[in-house]
């Protein structure tokens, strides 16, 4: 072989392997990801052991009294890890400077925090931060016409949606800007009423100051929303993030009570809910808002707790920027009873969905309103939830439990106790069939004023019920603390 | 004296331990047919006596003398004088390495008849080869120069032999009249070996006598001095001698302006010499110079003894010397020779004479200037490393001085040698900033465009030169690294032909014999001495240090290519010694690099040595190869580039064909490391693309120099057939080649940006704000920070740098520590979004801002910007304590408003928070009670460095708490209240914090520590050393002063017949 051979032989080698690495265009390079930029979604208990987790709760009323009877609110801090604590929390109003103080919290332990005890204001907030994790933070409105009870989020964001709205008659419909960061967040407020979207001047480049909270009523004189039945709310910050919740109270015909619940975060192509009603003694409402720009043809489906011919379909047409509602009374094919429900859209358009459930008691009304759990793009859902406190009294149907797979799952309550998971009587394994609903009782001494923990072998949703007068108030359980 | 009549010759051969060619000597001698000659032998050295038997049994009529070997040639020269009485005669002054023609005496004397002269001197020729001219006597400059008017090797076929006036003669063979000897007082007796003939025959110039000529009286000469006495450095003795000789025989008159001439003409030689590859004879002329300026007084002693041999006027001895530096135009000449290595011999030839290479560096030069011209006139703007220099300009020294590293968040740690190389460079340039910057980056790429020009002189064609220049000169990585002030990319563009080239010096590749067309000779071959390839390493070592001092991460790419041009020598069947030597001298040069960096060199990290988190490039394969930026389609025509190389490969032979398969094996390999890269397929463990293109850059030009070195030969000496188009398709790709890097050219600035970022720092950033000093966290794309960054386990790289302008000490990466990793972890936190509070857990290192580039104006430009790490700006928006501020489009800025200068004084809650360790505790920690240290004038006090750099600095307290330094707990830090020390704590787990008990004045401090001092002392001793070892020319012995004759009485001389 001559000299030349082997170097030949090299470089022809090297350019077939240069000729067959340009046959296709390269994939471009990854983009760098520092975050894994899940983009917010529902409360979600974070794992133990890392360095901090922050809870915004985006306010209680706070103008002074105890919580017999008189209007006020509390924070429950649920330690769901094995090891003892602290937590600080910040309390934000839209009146008083913002306070600290710190806590301590025993393994598996709970603390409530009066609220208005600490903060004279019209709401007061708190962010809670949890140092290692694990735990759950819920906040609970004690009001004279009925409680309420809502998980505090852990996310903040830059655009929020409140797809329910009401304000007619003496219904309050209040938009609460909460900014828990040491900067001023400026935001845009939009209103998506039927005669079409209002940008109130005032609520344009409004600032929300560093730590404190800011309030909007969107039925006020002026405001540009008054005496609507449907009104749609859009917060963009354009700079910053924030919390954007509603308090809600009326009295009339329709709805009653006091909710106050955070807003949705983000749009979702679908949108669950585990804990709907139809009967005499409820209504429900589903708000649907549109906030693209073109038409949106959606589907609600129906999971009835008592499965008779399979989930009830009910096709919704949402015109952009609008809202739509869809009373499930009126569907026909429904049965009565609870059930779960999920809104979708059909060609991947993005929504957001608020129910508003109204449960009769006495004659007198309690109006749960609330985001649905949105979809996630890697298509998890939780197979564990956390309450921060279960109910302070026996609560029939306290749990409503969905499972949104066609195979079933068997789903165990337990209490939270100093040492560790205590599996309550008669709830240690509760059978759900494929996109079943079980709405078990909490009524075991045990599950009273205490951290529960609901897990799933599969993916369910879990909404939960706290006594309201006569009847009870439902919200969402905190996700995880295994959420996807 | 009548010159029919016979005169007597008196031959005076001085003996020293001969070799076997005495014999030949003898006999030649003894067949002089000179009818009156005397033979005195001079015996200075004969250990075994052999010497002393051949004398006697081949010129048995001679005088011998054993002679004391302590007065040197000229001194025992001289003693002749002593020994030889009266005047009407002549000496024939003898080396013992001759061998005169049989009548060489008697033309000699003839001539001295025919031209009343005072010294004649023979036709010198090569011993060996007889056709060789050696000397027929030399022109001298004012500078003491001879100039000889043959070449080296120079074939004698008559064209010297007429009979002239010359200036000096050697005195190999010389015969010179004896009264005029006598009047002269003979030989300087400090002469020694070199410089002897030179002053004798000025000083016959002086007393109005002839040196002359007779090249009819033939002469051969070894001429092998340096062989035979290899412990003297002839080189310094030489320059000693000529400096010498001009200063104390140069008249009174003209003596000022000709030393003044001198110092300025041996100054010239030294910095000429510096980037000419002859640094070694400047510094020896340098040496030389200072040598003899300091022996002033024995100058002038030598010029009071010789003033009386002035007969006639200093002009007319001017007269006979030559105009200009004879040293310069020997330089210009002695590059037009070269030493050539076939199968068999090496040889001195005339190298080819092209006027194409002064063009081409001329061309190349003039479009480097062009190209530079907006550049120059700003001084290079401040972009990417090309930072603006210290102020004040001694900060340089200053910061290798201190042990205190004021960069990032400061640190006790060893300084970039880089610094005290570039301080020394602003000195030298008298520290105008401008000019500094200048030169540096102008000098970088000549020098490497000069290297490869080194390089491509293994092909002895002009041309082969002239397409290595070219190609070199013509990738697009000048553009792109002057573009981006990508200080690493141009010393790596420096300093990779230069140690290629002394590696394959000390590998022992010459320039191969062109005449030696025929055989297949892998590589021309000479034996380096073990002197010569020690000083090789050395020098290597040198290059490899001072390129690793300025940029380590070049260590790998060089050492990479040294591999690769091995298996490319393996790939052609080179002499497996050549390989080894190109691996063995690249790990020696290597490691020595890294001992020559210590300590610093011990911080060195991946970062340093391979890049930062990874050039995330995927530019398509062909636009990465060509080594060219984004957007600029016609950068691919420097792929053009690669035509020559491929036919090098398959059309060059022999020694061309060796240098084509290494420089193939480096393309190749590099190539190989872009394109897996950039398909994604292995990780970021790699150098940056820019480098590799480097190395790339290198094989095509020595491909270019292969097939266009090898023309002749290779393609038209051939048959007509495939090669030929080859070849000329390999010209056309040349040209091609050519046209991005003079469309860059045409940009004046190689487009570098109007606005650099460090420009935007200087503004968005001041030095100074309403609450004192405070940092900055740099964090985002690794290309787009304006300093290296450390890579972040989260992907994004970061750094921080001090509030105010950057300088180019932040060029180096600074090393990892405490601080660093509490940094590190903050961001992990960050990107997991396991915290709410980064900025509480950055407070304590003094970062007051977060910057986010999004535009550097050379890898990401506004009108087509990089993407942001995903979920990088949302993560510090959704921090409780981080807030967004104004700022301009290509950055995204947010301030911290937990923040702690970097020296402050902490009360209260925030005090008893210093106590703590640990991240929980600083997340929900009271830091309200936190104040900016001020002086006793009520000045913000940027106490870190100034203590550090300037001694103790004060501030008065008002009442207990707590001094926060921001930088990592140092011992070497000291406090004192009103003279009371006090001691030194961890704050936050990672700071230096001083508890106070109450109010007073703080005395704060920095303690150097002493092994920094012993640091540098070895430091400058090891560079020192390979200077030294570099320019040394022969061993570290240092030059043996001892007369090597010592002439005894020669009584029976005056007896003799006359």
């Amino acid at each position: 072989m001559s000299r030349r051979a082997p170097a030949v032989i090299v470089v022809a080698l090297a350019v077939a392997l240069l000729v067959w690495q340009t046959s296709g265009e390269p994939e471009p390079a990854a983009p760098v990801i520092f975050s894994s930029g899940d983009r917010a979604w529902i409360a979600q208990t974070p794992s133990a052991g890392v360095l901090q987790a922050v809870w915004y709760c985006p306010g209680v009323p706070a103008g002074g009294g105890d919580d017999s009877g008189e209007t006020g609110g509390a924070v429950v801090i649920a330690n769901t890890g094995p090891e003892a604590t602290r937590a600080q929390i910040t309390f934000i109003s839209d009146t008083a400077p913002s306070e600290q103080q710190v806590i301590d919290l025993g393994a598996n332990g709970r603390a409530v925090i009066d609220v208005d005890a600490e903060v004279e204001a019209t709401y007061a907030g708190a962010i809670v931060e949890i140092l290692g994790g694990g735990g759950a933070v819920e906040q609970r409105v004690f009001h004279p016409d009925g409680n309420s009870s809502s998980p505090c989020t852990t996310d903040l964001s830059s655009t929020w949606f409140l797809a329910d709205g009401y304000t007619v008659g003496e219904a309050r419909h209040e938009v609460l800007l909460m900014n828990p960061a040491d900067d001023q967040v400026v935001v845009d407020v939009e209103f998506l009423t039927d005669d079409g979207v209002r940008r109130p001047s005032a609520y344009t480049g409004y600032p929300v100051p560093a730590r404190s909270t800011r309030i909007i009523d969107v039925g006020a004189e002026g405001a540009g929303a008054r005496g609507e039945t449907r009104v749609g709310v859009v917060v963009t910050a354009s700079r910053g993030a924030l919390l954007v919740a509603r308090a809600s109270s009326a009295d009339d015909e329709s709805r009653g009570g006091v909710t106050v619940s955070p807003a949705a975060p983000v749009t979702a192509e679908q949108w669950w809910f585990a804990a709907g009603d139809k009967g005499s003694d409820a209504t429900e409402r589903f708000s649907i808002m549109n906030p693209g720009e073109t038409d949106v043809e959606a589907t609600a489906v129906f999971f009835p707790r008592e499965i008779v011919r399979g989930p009830v379909v009910v096709p919704v047409t949402v015109p952009a920027r609008r809202v739509v509602t869809l009373d499930s009374g009126t569907v026909s094919g429904l049965p009565e009873g609870a059930h779960g429900a999920v809104v979708s859209t059909t060609d991947g358009s993005a929504i957001v969905v608020d129910r508003a459930l109204t449960r009769v008691g006495e004659g007198r009304r309690v109006t749960s309103i609330t985001p649905g759990v949105p979809n996630r793009p890697d298509g998890d859902l939780p197979t564990s939830w956390t309450l921060a406190g279960g109910p302070t009294t026996p609560t029939r149907e306290g749990l409503s439990i969905l499972n949104v797979d066609n195979e079933p799952v068997t789903v165990s309550v337990s209490v939270l106790g100093a040492t560790g998971e205590i599996p309550i009587p008669g709830l240690e394994a509760i059978e759900i069939p494929g996109t079943g609903l079980a709405t078990p009782d909490l009524t075991d001494e045990a599950a009273l004023s205490r951290p529960l923990r609901i897990v799933a072998t599969g993916r369910v949703l879990v909404e939960r019920s706290i006594p309201s007068g006569a009847t009870a108030h439902t919200s969402w359980a905190v996700a995880g603390p295994d959420a996807g | 004296m009548e010159a029919a009549e016979p005169v007597t010759v008196v031959g005076v051969v001085v003996v020293h331990e001969p070799g076997a060619w005495f014999a030949e000597t003898l006999q030649a001698l003894a067949a002089q047919n000179y009818p009156d000659l005397r033979w005195l032998i001079l015996l200075a050295s004969d250990p075994d006596g052999a010497a002393r038997a051949l004398i006697d049994e081949i010129l048995p009529g001679a005088l011998v003398r054993e002679v004391d070997p302590s007065s040197g040639f000229a001194g025992a020269a001289n003693g002749v004088l002593d020994l030889v009485a009266g005047d009407n005669g002549l000496f024939l002054l003898c080396h013992d390495d001759i061998a005169p023609d049989p009548g060489a005496v008697s033309m000699l004397v003839a001539e001295f008849h025919r031209s009343n002269a005072g010294l004649v001197g023979p036709k010198l020729v090569d011993w060996h080869d007889r056709d060789r001219l050696q000397s027929v006597g030399s022109g001298l400059d004012r500078f003491g120069e001879p100039y000889s008017p043959i070449e080296p090797g120079e074939l004698d076929q008559s064209q010297h032999d007429a009979v002239r006036d010359v200036f000096v003669l050697p005195t190999a063979c010389l015969l010179v009249r004896a009264d005029l000897l006598r009047s002269l007082g003979g030989f300087d007796r400090r002469a020694r070996l070199h410089g002897e003939d030179l002053d004798l025959c000025w000083r016959a110039h002086w007393a109005g006598a002839r040196v002359i000529v007779a090249p009819e009286a033939v002469v051969r000469h070894r001429a092998d001095i340096a062989g035979r006495r290899p412990e003297i450095d002839h080189g310094r003795e030489h320059a000693r001698r000529r400096m010498w000789s001009v200063l104390t025989l140069t008249g009174a008159a003209r003596l000022v302006p000709r030393a003044l001439a001198l110092i300025a003409v041996t100054m010239v030689e030294f910095v000429v010499g510096a980037f000419t590859g002859r640094l070694a004879e400047g510094w020896r002329s340098l040496t030389a110079l200072g040598h003899t300026l300091i022996r002033l007084p024995a100058v002038m002693a030598r010029r009071h003894e010789i003033r009386l041999q002035r007969a006639v006027p200093e002009y007319e001895v001017i007269a006979l010397q030559t105009r200009g530096s004879a040293r310069l135009a020997s330089y210009l000449r002695s590059r037009q020779t070269a030493t050539y290595v076939s199968q068999d011999a090496t040889v001195r030839r005339w190298r080819q004479r092209s006027s194409g290479l002064g063009l081409t560096w001329s061309a190349v030069i003039a479009l480097v200037l062009i190209g530079s011209r907006d550049a120059v006139v700003d001084a290079f703007r401040p972009v990417g490393a090309l930072l603006a220099l210290p102020t004040p300009a001694f900060e340089w020294f200053a910061s290798m001085w201190s042990a205190w590293d004021p960069r990032g968040v400061g640190a006790t740690s060893p300084a970039p040698t880089g610094w005290g190389i570039l301080g020394a460079l602003d000195a030298a340039l008298l520290f105008q900033e401008g000019l500094t910057r200048t030169v540096l980056v102008l000098g970088l790429v000549l020098l490497g465009i000069l290297g490869a020009s080194r390089l491509a002189s293994v092909f002895p064609l002009a041309r082969a030169r002239i397409a290595a220049i070219v190609v070199y000169a013509a990738a697009p990585i000048i553009a792109r690294g002057l573009a981006a002030g990508e200080l690493d990319t141009l010393v790596l563009y420096a300093a990779l032909p230069w140690s290629i080239e002394i590696t394959r010096r000390i590998a022992g590749i010459a320039t191969a014999d062109p005449g030696a067309v025929l055989g297949d000779l892998p590589d021309g071959l000479d034996d380096p001495s073990p002197g010569l390839r020690r000083r090789l390493i050395a020098g290597l070592i040198l290059v490899l240090a001072t390129s690793a001092a300025l940029a380590p991460s070049s260590l790998i790419v060089i050492g990479g290519v040294g591999v690769a041009m091995a298996l490319g020598g393996v790939l052609v069947r080179a002499d497996a010694r050549v390989n080894a030597w190109f691996v063995v001298a690249s790990i020696i040069g290597l490691a020595g690099a890294w001992v020559a960096n210590l300590p610093w060199s011990s911080t060195w990290t991946r970062v340093d040595l391979i890049g930062g988190a990874g050039s995330g490039e995927r530019l398509g394969v062909w636009r990465a190869l060509a080594g060219g930026g984004t957007g600029r389609w016609y950068d691919l025509l420097a792929l053009g580039l690669w035509v020559p190389l491929l036919a090098a490969v398959l059309v060059s032979r022999a020694w061309r064909m060796t240098w084509a398969a290494r420089a193939a094996a480096t393309v190749t390999a590099a190539a190989a490391l872009i394109v897996l890269d950039d398909r994604g397929l292995i990780g970021p463990v790699i150098p940056s693309h820019i480098h590799l293109a480097v190395a790339i850059a290198l094989g095509l030009a020595l491909g270019a120099a292969a097939i266009t070195g090898g023309f002749n030969l290779d393609v038209l000496g051939r048959d007509f057939g495939w090669r030929q188009p080859l070849a000329l398709l390999a010209n056309l790709g040349l040209v091609v080649g050519l046209l991005p890097a003079l469309v860059a050219v045409g940009a004046g600035d190689w487009r570098a940006p109007q606005t650099p970022t460090a420009s935007l720092i200087a503004s968005q950033f001041p030095a100074r704000s309403d609450v004192g000093s405070y940092r900055v966290l740099w964090l985002g794309d690794d290309r787009l920070l304006p300093v290296p960054g450390h890579p972040s386990s989260t992907g994004v790289s970061w750094a921080v740098v001090d509030g105010g302008p950057l300088d180019m000490r932040q060029a180096w990466s600074t090393p990892l520590g405490p601080a660093e990793d509490r940094v590190e972890s903050a961001l992990g936190h960050l990107a997991d979004g396991t915290t709410a509070r980064a900025g509480r857990l950055l407070a304590p290192l003094g970062i007051r801002y977060i910057a986010v580039p999004v535009a550097d104006g050379v890898a990401s430009r506004i009108d087509d910007p990089l993407p942001l790490p995903v979920g990088l700006v949302a993560s510090l928006a959704a921090q409780l304590d981080i807030g967004a501020i104004q700022s301009p489009p290509t950055v995204e800025v947010f301030v911290n408003r937990s923040w702690i200068p970097p020296a402050a004084y902490l009360t209260g809650g925030t005090a008893e928070a210093s106590t703590l360790a640990g991240e929980g505790s600083l997340v929900v920690a009271d830091l309200s009670g936190t104040s900016t240290l001020v002086d006793p004038r009520g000045e913000a006090v940027d106490v870190v460095d100034v203590a550090a750099r300037r001694g103790a600095t004060s501030a008065v307290v008002p009442e207990a708490g707590v001094l926060h330094l921001g930088v990592p707990f140092d011992g070497s830090w000291r406090a004192a209240l009103d003279g009371v020390e006090l001691p030194a704590r961890a704050g936050f787990g990672v700071t230096t914090a001083f508890d106070v008990p109450g109010p007073g004045v703080l005395e704060i401090s920095y303690d150097r520590p002493v092994t920094r001092t012993l640091w540098l002392g070895v430091l400058a001793a090891i560079w020192l050393t390979l200077i030294a070892a570099t320019l040394r020319t022969r061993g570290g012995t240092r030059a043996v002063h001892e007369p090597v004759l010592d002439l005894g009485p020669l009584p029976s001389v005056e007896e003799g017949p006359r």
